[in-house]
């Protein structure tokens, strides 16, 4: 939704940040998110499955559940735990909207009126306001209505209104669109598009819709039992996976067929996490299975680690099960490190690197160390290797 | 069969002319169950709030005994009264026995675990969302507590409406602190108690007409306002 070039992460601190964010439940459930940036003005989706826990994730954010570790900084300055006008100075700034809203009993207006009345607001501006939020919504018919005579779908526009028409900086959204029908859930969704047009606001939404995910946000954070598996569309790949004699390769779409672990077989979705690619710059390898040669075609700061958008092709001469030199136990090729300070060899003529004309292959996201990412001395337009275990490909 | 009869005419003609000072009684009635449901829920409605929404240690027990003081006789009410106020009693020296304040406080005492147990009820009964909904749109811990009773108001009314009703038709208290005097402590129970014995049955039917609309008033309101919480 938002614009990329102007909203991207690059210039600016993130808007919030979650540092080590922790929250068990006596189910056993455990949550467990170690970084999290949220940037102004971008639009984020969370998907899981149900029970990832996305909606503890999304209660930790909006101050409604107070997470048993970590903290929560907003615009730098911690918000949980600290003094309490603090924490509701941030709910008026970061709003939630649950996923079985709840309307109060009273009419339609005074339900969307009612965060600008706990602000203090003029009564002729609440009116204004209120109204032309229902208008937005398509709800001004019904303003006078009780609110609770409203059908599921006019229900959740109406929570909506009531969350934007407050001007949030944050708005959090838990599965939005999971219990209104097919034709509501299209509304909500160009609402929610027309709003951040309009206006710069951070929007994070949950969902078990993969194709919602990916068609709304910006960047998708994917939750699988309570861990934040991976962040970025970049990385998730739609593929086949298949038994070789060495085990089970999968087949990516644009022509790279990778070694996984993974015990899943047919079409599937491929997530790779970018925690676990290791980057080299050439001619540093070899023959290793799982390396693909690759352009940085973008860098950004996130915390303290570098992002590196990487647009890697497959290496002719090492795919899997083809080459017999290849050495298809990635053990067996050269150790791969992204601090090339330590190889002896490193440095060498960058003219020995792989050959990029070959195939279009996938864009990688990748994590460096800002130490490592200096040592490296990487830039835009670099070319790089990119060492992928086979534990790090899994089925999504 | 006769006097019955003859009772419902002499009833009827009452309570059109109002003789016998009915209206009187039922004055008298009206001011002692009003007065003492105020009291009874300037107290019992924040005690059933705090009870609903804090979390402190003995809160259980104190529940039970809010329960168990449902079910508490009304005479029992009147002798704990009656012998803090005699002239023998602790109060004594305020000189409150038989006269309207010392029925107030017997109602009151009766009213009041009503109020506040229904009112508990009433606050545990709304959706658990209404809390979080509103902090979720900014409000302050005062604005979050006026939100949450506005969800339970229906709850709330009628636990007085359901304290009203018993504290109107209750006899035993009112009798013992009151001392029946007519034309300041006679309330429309006790008359009918004292007429019944009489046999002056005419009053004591026009009054128990009165006590019984009243009381099926008292009763459809309760029962309107609880189904909002449906």
């Amino acid at each position: 939704m938002a614009d990329p070039i102007t909203a991207g992460p690059v210039t600016t601190d993130p808007i919030i940040v979650g540092e080590h964010l922790a929250h068990r439940y006596g189910s056993g459930f455990h949550l467990h998110v170690e970084h999290l940036a949220l940037y102004a003005g971008r639009t984020y989706a969370i998907y899981g499955s149900n029970g990832s826990g996305k909606t503890t994730l999304l209660n930790i954010l909006a101050l409604l559940t107070l997470p048993h570790e970590g903290r929560i900084l907003f615009e730098g300055q911690p918000v949980n735990g600290a003094d309490p006008a603090r924490g509701r100075r941030y709910r008026r700034r970061v709003t939630l909207l649950m996923q079985h809203v709840y309307l109060f009993r009273s009419t339609v207006f005074e339900n969307v009126a009612s965060g600008l009345r706990f602000r203090g607001m003029a009564k002729g501006a609440i009116e204004e306001r209120v109204n032309g939020m229902l208008d937005k919504v398509g709800l001004r018919q019904f303003a006078h209505r009780p609110a609770q005579s409203l059908s599921g779908g006019e229900a959740q526009r109406a929570g909506l209104a009531r969350a934007l028409v407050t001007d949030p900086d944050v708005l959090l959204l838990d599965e939005p669109t999971a219990s209104v029908d097919a034709a509501h859930g299209k509304q909500i969704e160009s609402i929610l598009a027309e709003t951040c047009r309009q206006r710069r606001m951070t929007v994070v939404l949950s969902t078990h819709q993969y194709d919602q995910a990916y068609r709304i946000a910006d960047e998708v954070l994917i939750m699988r039992e309570g861990r934040m598996l991976e962040r970025g569309p970049e990385n998730v790949f739609k593929g086949r996976i298949e038994e070789s004699a060495d085990g089970p390769v999968v087949h990516l779409d644009g022509g790279v067929t990778l070694r996984s672990d993974t015990t899943a077989r047919g079409p599937a979705h491929i997530v790779i996490s970018s925690q676990e690619i290791r980057l080299s710059r050439p001619p540093r390898t070899p023959h290793a299975a799982n390396t693909l040669a690759g352009v940085v075609t973008a860098a950004s700061v996130d915390g303290d680690r570098i992002r590196l958008d990487v647009d890697a092709v497959p290496r002719q001469d090492a795919e899997p099960g083809r080459n017999p030199d290849a050495g298809l136990d990635v053990d067996a090729g050269p150790r791969l490190d992204a601090e090339p300070g330590r190889h002896p060899d490193s440095g060498l003529d960058v003219d020995t690197g792989p050959r990029l004309d070959a195939e279009p292959g996938l864009r990688l996201t990748v994590h460096v160390a800002r130490g490592s990412f200096a040592d490296m001395g990487i830039t835009v337009g670099d070319t790089v290797y990119a060492a992928i275990e086979a534990s790090a490909v899994r089925a999504s | 069969m006769e006097y019955l009869i003859s009772g419902i005419e002499e009833a009827v003609r009452l309570l059109f002319t109002g003789e016998s000072g009915v209206y009187t009684i039922v004055g008298v009635s009206v001011f002692v169950a009003v007065s003492a449901i105020l009291l009874a829920s300037v107290m019992g409605l924040p005690a059933g709030y705090l009870l609903a929404t804090r979390r402190f240690r003995g809160q259980r027990f104190v529940t039970t005994v809010l329960n168990t003081m449902l079910a508490m006789p009304t005479v029992v009410i009147g002798l704990f009264v009656y012998s803090m106020i005699s002239r023998r009693g602790p109060l004594g020296f305020m000189e409150l026995l038989y006269t309207p304040k010392a029925m107030i406080i017997g109602e009151t005492l009766l009213a009041l675990p009503i109020v506040a147990a229904f009112t508990l009820s009433a606050f545990r009964a709304v959706d658990s969302r209404i809390t979080e909904t509103a902090l979720t749109l900014g409000a302050t811990t005062a604005q979050t507590a006026r939100t949450l009773i506005s969800e339970a108001r229906f709850g709330i009314m009628a636990a007085v409406v359901a304290a009203f009703g018993r504290v109107i038709a209750e006899v035993g208290a009112a009798m013992m602190l009151g001392g029946n005097i007519k034309g300041s402590t006679r309330t429309m129970t006790t008359a009918i108690a004292l007429e019944s014995n009489k046999g002056e049955f005419g009053l004591a039917i026009a009054l128990g007409i009165i006590l019984l609309l009243t009381a099926f008033g008292a009763n459809i309101l309760f029962h309107w306002l609880q189904g909002f919480d449906d």
